[in-house]
């Protein structure tokens, strides 16, 4: 269904080659310093699978992003996130029955890029969204670093998220505050003018109450894959560490807060 | 103290990660020329202001880097600059007046010198 999706996508850009403007990426967790050029507008499409934790838990998330530029330094994008869970209700352990929920939200985005990662020793970017649904508000900043050196892209983020999330608990409402940070790095080399390979690495942390709960460290490999008339990306990220939150008998993994596996896709196309 | 612990890790990750990423650029660091005197000293160029170049730098960056990665100027000859802006401008939205100083400038450190 998906590829048929893809390939419908394809066959409908391609009627439309004069209008080629897009900003690729190489990297699907770690963004990159680049802006739209004014007026170009572009859509991306955003598929995060997450699934492996110490219950049965799959989680698909997805996004829909139209970005355009303000600039040739300014970019703005809005988004549609929708999520879909399914998972054990008793995420204490294995017994209870499948839940599923869903939650939708939407997403405003702003990037600044101060300094470019060829014309300058290296690029700098300021980043800033908040996203707002029924059940959570988020408020994200992130400084983006990244260089082209020939045929290497390295880029680096480091990320702060202040994340508010309401439930009900026996009638009274209660809100969660989670303060996240996040720290991004990509290399990708570019095999051909249309075809990189790399790797991304991810380390997240939650903070609740001031306190360190849970921090975990990401790597896995990154393809990117780039033509005049649209772009995708795929990162496959298993978790490799847990700092802080360990739920594995080996101490390793912390399964109770992250997932084994994320897998990304980006597709997007210009329009 | 826990908490402490927790930042001084932190710190001490990020520190690590922006000096090894300071390393690599330094180490590596390419960027594009930019535009002096003795650049215009060949009697090919001694028509040439140094503005003109210096313009079509600026211009070279804002209109072109928004879509992909720049590419060094000496990566291609001046004839192979002419055919990718006449292939470029339109989809870039760049003036015939803006193509003339980006190609100016891309000629002047082209690998023909």
């Amino acid at each position: 269904m998906k590829n048929s999706f893809i390939a419908l996508l394809t066959l409908f850009v391609a009627f439309f080659p004069d209008t080629a403007q897009s900003n690729e990426r190489k990297f699907s967790y770690t963004y990159e310093t680049s802006v739209l050029p004014p007026g170009a507008r572009e859509i991306e499409l955003w598929n995060t699978d997450r699934r492996g934790r110490s219950y049965f838990y799959r989680r698909l998330d997805q996004r829909i992003e139209y970005e355009f530029g303000v600039t040739n330094r300014l970019m703005s994008a809005l988004y549609l996130n929708y999520s879909w869970r399914a998972k054990d209700s008793n995420d204490d352990g294995a017994g209870g029955a499948k839940s599923t929920s869903y939650s939708i939200s939407i997403s405003n985005e702003w990037k600044y890029k101060l300094m470019d990662r060829v014309a300058d020793p290296f690029g700098f970017a300021l980043y800033g969204e908040w996203t707002s649904g029924p059940d959570k508000n988020e408020v994200e900043a992130k400084l983006l670093f990244d260089k082209q050196m020939n045929n290497i892209l390295v880029a680096f983020n480091a990320v702060a998220e202040q994340e508010w999330s309401y439930g009900v608990v026996n009638g009274d409402t209660e809100i969660e505050k989670e303060f996240i940070t996040e720290f991004d790095l990509g290399i990708s080399y570019d095999i051909s003018t249309h075809f990189s390979a790399g790797v991304e690495a991810r380390q997240h942390s939650v903070y609740m109450g001031g306190e360190l709960k849970h921090s975990s460290l990401f790597a896995g490999p990154t393809v990117a894959v780039s033509t005049e008339y649209f772009w995708a990306v795929l990162t496959v990220q298993p978790q490799i560490k847990s700092f802080k939150g360990a739920t594995t008998q080996n101490r390793l993994l912390d399964l109770g807060e992250y997932e084994k596996v994320q897998t990304r896709l980006l597709f997007s196309f210009h329009i | 103290m826990q908490n402490t612990n927790n930042i001084i890790y932190h710190a001490v990750l990020l520190t690590t990660i922006m000096v090894i990423m300071a390393q690599i650029v330094t180490s590596c660091a390419s960027s594009l020329p930019i535009p002096r005197q003795e650049d215009l000293k060949q009697d090919r160029y001694n028509t040439l202001a140094l503005d003109e170049l210096r313009d079509g730098r600026a211009l070279y960056v804002a209109k072109c880097s928004g879509c992909h990665s720049l590419y060094m100027p000496a990566q291609y000859s001046s004839s192979g600059w002419d055919t990718i802006l006449t292939a470029m401008s339109p989809k870039a939205k760049i003036t015939n007046d803006e193509a003339v100083r980006i190609r100016t400038y891309l000629t002047v450190y082209s690998n023909n010198n």
